[in-house]
C-alpha cells in the first residue's frame, strides 16, 4: 500500500503539477487588481513578484536537499519531534483546506457572475468539490498524468489570447517605462504574489520525484518561468488593451477583454475561455485536497479517508464563506498568515536543520 | 468494491450535471430579442429609451419573415426604461444580440456613458454593439421605416459598415468606447447619423467627443476622411475630391503611412506636432482636362497642398471642440512624461500647433494616362 501512496513521478509531471497549481483563479482579475497601485508597471510587479518565488524556491530546495525523498511533513517530524511536529502538520493542514476553501468560494462567485446566475452556489460547490474529490483520491502519479493531458488546453488558452490583438492596443499605456517608480511596483507584485500562490506544493511533490534528484531545482525554477511569463503576458495584453482608466474598473480584465470580441461563427469569447479555464481553477482545489492530505498521512487508505473528509470540510468552509457579506478582511488574514507558512516556516526550518541533528528517519507517522 | 465507488461517484456527477442546467436554463420561445436601442434626453432629466425587437413570423414551410416592433418608454435610468418596455413585450427582453445603440445629440451632450453603463456591467451585455450619435433624436431614427425591407437596425449596421469601408466613419463598438473614453492622452469620434430625406438615413459625419460628452462640433463629408486619415485611420479605401481649374479630380487611397512627431520649445515649452500623412491610391476621375496626360509628380504636390488646407480647417474644429482626436496627448505622455504630469492636457489641448504634412502620392492613373 506504501508503494502506490507514494508512487513516484517524473520532472516532466512535477512541472505540469506546480504549472497547474500556480495558475488558477488569481489571474482572471490580477490585471485590473495591480494597475491601482503599479499603474503602466503592472507587468513589471509580476516579473519581480516571480523573482520572489524563485528565492522561496532556492530555500525550498536546500530544505528539500538536506532531507532527501522526504516531504514537508516528514522533515517537520524528524526535526521537531513528534509531538510538535504533528502539531505542525496539523496547522498546515487547516491553512491548506482553508485556502482550498477560499478558493473555491471565489471560483463558485466568478461562476456566478460570469455565467451561471441563478444557479445556487452549493450545486456548484457539490460539482466542483466533487470532480476535485474525484481525482484528488487517487495517488500522485494518476493526477500528475490528468495534469498533463489537460495542460494542452494551454495552448488553446495562449491561442484564443491573440484574438484581443485584433482591438485598438497602445503600447502608450505602458510606457514609458518604471513611470510609477519603486514602491508603486513593490506593492503590485505583492498583490501578485498571492495571486500565483501555489508553488509550495513542490515541498510535497519533490520527494515523489524517481530518478536523480539533482535536477529538482532546475524543474522548480523552469514551472516558476514559465508560470511568470504566463501571468506577464496576460497582464501586458489587458494593460495594451484597455485604458488604464477601463482597466481599473473591471473585474475580470482578462475575460473582459474577450468578451468585446465577436466573430460570425462564434460569439462571446469569454465564456469558451472561461470554460476552459475551470480546468485548472479546478486543479488547484485538487493539489490542494492532495498536500492536505499529505501533509497529515502517508498510508494510501488513510489517505483517502483523509482526503474525503478534507473535501467534505472545505464544502462546508466554502458554503460558509460564500455567505460571508464581505471577504476583504477574511482573505487579507488568510493571506498574510499563509505567507508565514510558506515563507517564513520553511526559512525557521531550514536554519534548525543546521543547528539540530535530525532523529533517526521518522517513518510513516 | 472500488467500481462501485466509482460508479457512485459517476451517477452523482451526471445527477448534477444534468441538474445544473435547470436554473439557467434559458429558452429562446420566451426571448424578445432586441436588436436595437436608442437613448434620447426627454424632460426633466428623464431619459428616453425605445428599442426595436426583432419578430419571426412564420410563413409556413419552414420560412420564417422577419418584422420588427418599436417600443417607447421614459424613465430616470435606463434599468428603469428597460424594465418598462419589459412589461410591455411578450417575453423577457434580451440585450444580447444588441447591434445597434443610437444617443440623441442632447443626451450625448451629457455624456454618453450613465444609459450606457448597465450594458457594460451585464455579463449579458453585447460589447460588439456599434455605437452612433444622431442629428436630432434617436428614437426617430430607430423608429424610421424599413430600409430595403430589412429591420431597421440590420440596414443601419449595413450603411455603418459602408461608411466605414470608404473611412467616412470610425466604427466604434461598446468595447472600444468604453476603453477609449476613460483615455486620457486622446479623444473619441463616433459616427452621426441624419436623416438625409424624409426616406433615407445617412451616415456621413464624425461626432467630436470631449471625453465621454458630445463637443457639439462635427465634421462631415471629405472632412471626416481628412481627419480619419491624419488619425491613422483607413478603412478599405478612402476618396479625397479635389477641385481643379476645370472640374474635379478624385483620388483614391489605397495606402496610409502616418507618421506624427512632437516638438517643444524649450524655452517657452510651446508643443507643435506635424501629422505627417502619406497617401498612396490612385487617380479615378480627372473630369476637367479630358484627353490631357496627368504630370504625376506635379498632380500630387497640387493635390497635398490642398489636402493641407483642408486639414488645417479640420484641426482649427477639432481644437474649437477640444476634441484630441489624433491622440497627441497620448504619444507626449510617452515622449514627455515629466510634462504631460503636470500639464492639464484639456486646457493646453486648444492652443499647441498641429501642422499637417500632406504627400499624396499616385500610383496609377488608371486605364486612362
Amino acid at each position: 500500500m506504501n508503494a502506490t501512496a507514494n508512487a513516484s513521478i517524473t520532472k516532466t509531471q512535477l512541472f505540469f503539477l506546480i504549472v497547474k497549481t500556480q495558475i488558477g483563479i488569481g489571474l482572471l482579475s490580477l490585471p485590473s487588481d495591480i494597475q491601482h497601485s503599479a499603474k503602466g508597471d503592472s507587468w513589471l510587479s509580476v516579473l519581480l513578484a516571480g523573482a520572489v518565488i524563485q528565492l522561496l524556491l532556492l530555500i525550498y530546495w536546500r530544505l528539500l536537499k538536506k532531507f532527501q525523498g522526504a516531504n514537508l511533513s516528514q522533515i517537520i517530524v524528524s526535526l521537531l519531534g513528534r509531538y510538535a511536529g504533528k502539531a505542525l502538520n496539523l496547522i498546515y493542514y487547516v491553512f491548506f483546506i482553508l485556502i482550498a476553501a477560499y478558493a473555491s468560494t471565489l471560483y463558485v462567485q466568478l461562476i456566478r457572475t460570469w455565467m451561471l446566475a441563478l444557479t445556487p452556489g452549493w450545486m456548484l460547490f457539490l460539482l466542483i468539490i466533487g470532480t476535485s474529490l474525484y481525482l484528488a483520491c487517487d495517488n500522485l502519479r494518476v493526477i500528475a498524468r490528468f495534469f498533463v493531458l489537460a495542460s494542452m488546453l494551454f495552448i488553446v488558452l495562449v491561442l484564443i489570447s491573440f484574438l484581443t490583438f485584433s482591438h485598438e492596443t497602445h503600447l502608450a499605456y505602458v510606457l514609458p517605462l518604471g513611470q510609477s517608480g519603486i514602491s508603486p511596483i513593490l506593492e503590485g507584485s505583492e498583490r501578485t504574489f498571492f495571486s500565483m500562490l501555489g508553488f509550495e506544493v513542490s515541498l510535497y511533490f519533490v520527494a515523489q520525484v524517481q530518478g536523480e534528484r539533482s535536477g529538482g531545482i532546475g524543474v522548480m525554477s523552469l514551472s516558476n518561468v514559465f508560470v511568470t511569463i504566463f501571468y506577464t503576458y496576460f497582464v501586458f495584453i489587458c494593460q495594451i488593451g484597455l485604458s488604464p482608466g477601463a482597466l481599473t474598473q473591471v473585474n475580470e480584465p482578462v475575460l473582459y477583454i474577450l468578451k468585446g470580441l465577436s466573430y460570425q461563427l462564434f460569439d462571446r469569447i469569454d465564456l469558451i475561455f472561461l470554460t476552459i479555464w475551470i480546468i485548472p481553477m479546478t486543479a488547484t482545489l485538487v493539489c490542494y485536497l492532495a498536500i492536505a492530505g499529505k501533509s497529515l498521512t502517508v498510508k494510501q487508505p488513510s489517505y483517502r479517508k483523509l482526503v474525503v473528509f478534507s473535501a467534505i470540510t472545505v464544502f462546508a468552509c466554502g458554503w460558509i464563506l460564500s455567505a460571508q457579506e464581505n471577504l476583504d478582511v477574511f482573505s487579507k488574514w488568510l493571506e498574510y498568515s499563509y505567507l508565514i507558512m510558506i515563507a517564513a516556516v520553511p526559512l525557521l526550518l531550514l536554519l534548525t536543520s543546521f543547528l539540530v541533528k535530525p532523529n533517526k528517519k521518522v517513518e510513516a507517522t | 468494491m472500488i467500481l462501485r465507488k466509482i460508479a457512485t461517484v459517476m451517477n452523482g456527477l451526471l445527477i448534477g450535471l444534468t441538474l445544473s442546467a435547470c436554473w439557467d436554463s434559458q429558452l429562446l420561445t420566451n426571448k424578445k430579442i432586441v436588436n436595437g436601442i436608442s437613448f434620447d434626453a426627454g424632460k426633466d432629466s428623464q431619459l428616453e429609451g425605445s428599442v426595436r425587437t426583432i419578430v419571426l413570423e412564420s410563413k409556413g414551410g419552414g420560412q420564417f419573415d422577419v418584422k420588427d416592433e418599436f417600443k417607447k418608454a421614459a424613465g430616470a435610468s435606463s434599468t428603469i426604461v428597460a424594465s418598462k418596455i419589459d412589461n410591455m413585450l411578450p417575453g423577457t427582453v434580451e440585450i444580447s444580440k444588441t447591434h445597434i445603440i443610437i444617443i440623441g445629440e442632447e443626451l450625448a451632450k451629457k455624456g454618453i456613458l450613465a444609459p450606457l453603463e448597465p450594458i457594460f456591467r451585464s455579463p449579458k451585455g453585447f460589447l460588439e454593439a456599434h455605437l452612433l450619435i444622431s442629428k436630432g433624436k434617436a428614437s426617430e431614427i430607430l423608429g424610421f421605416k424599413r430600409i430595403e425591407n430589412n429591420p431597421i437596425a440590420f440596414g443601419i449596421k449595413q450603411i455603418l459598415e459602408g461608411a466605414h469601408r470608404g473611412t467616412l466613419v470610425m466604427d466604434p463598438t461598446l468595447y472600444s468606447v468604453w476603453s477609449g473614453v476613460y483615455d486620457p492622452g486622446s479623444d473619441l469620434v463616433l459616427p452621426l447619423i441624419r436623416k438625409a430625406t424624409n426616406s433615407s438615413l445617412a451616415i456621413d459625419g464624425i461626432a467630436l467627443m470631449q471625453g465621454s460628452r458630445y463637443s457639439g462640433v462635427s465634421v462631415s463629408g471629405e472632412e471626416s476622411t481628412i481627419l480619419l486619415l491624419m488619425r491613422g485611420t483607413l478603412g478599405k479605401i478612402a476618396t479625397l475630391n479635389f477641385p481643379a481649374e476645370h472640374g474635379v479630380i478624385s483620388f483614391q487611397v489605397r495606402k496610409l503611412i502616418r507618421k506624427m512627431s512632437l516638438t517643444i520649445d524649450k524655452g517657452t515649452s510651446a508643443i507643435e506636432c506635424t501629422v505627417k500623412v502619406e497617401l498612396f491610391g490612385s487617380i479615378v476621375s480627372d473630369s476637367g482636362e479630358l484627353g490631357s496626360v496627368i504630370d504625376k509628380a506635379q498632380l500630387g504636390k497640387k493635390l497635398s497642398a490642398s489636402a493641407n488646407a483642408q486639414a488645417a480647417g479640420v484641426i482649427r474644429q477639432m481644437q474649437q471642440a477640444d476634441c484630441d482626436a489624433l491622440g497627441i496627448g497620448r504619444l507626449l505622455s510617452v515622449q514627455q512624461p515629466g510634462l504631460w504630469k503636470k500639464m492639464n492636457w484639456e486646457n493646453e489641448y486648444k492652443d499647441i500647433t498641429i501642422k499637417p504634412d500632406f504627400h499624396i502620392h499616385i500610383r496609377s492613373t488608371g486605364l486612362l494616362n
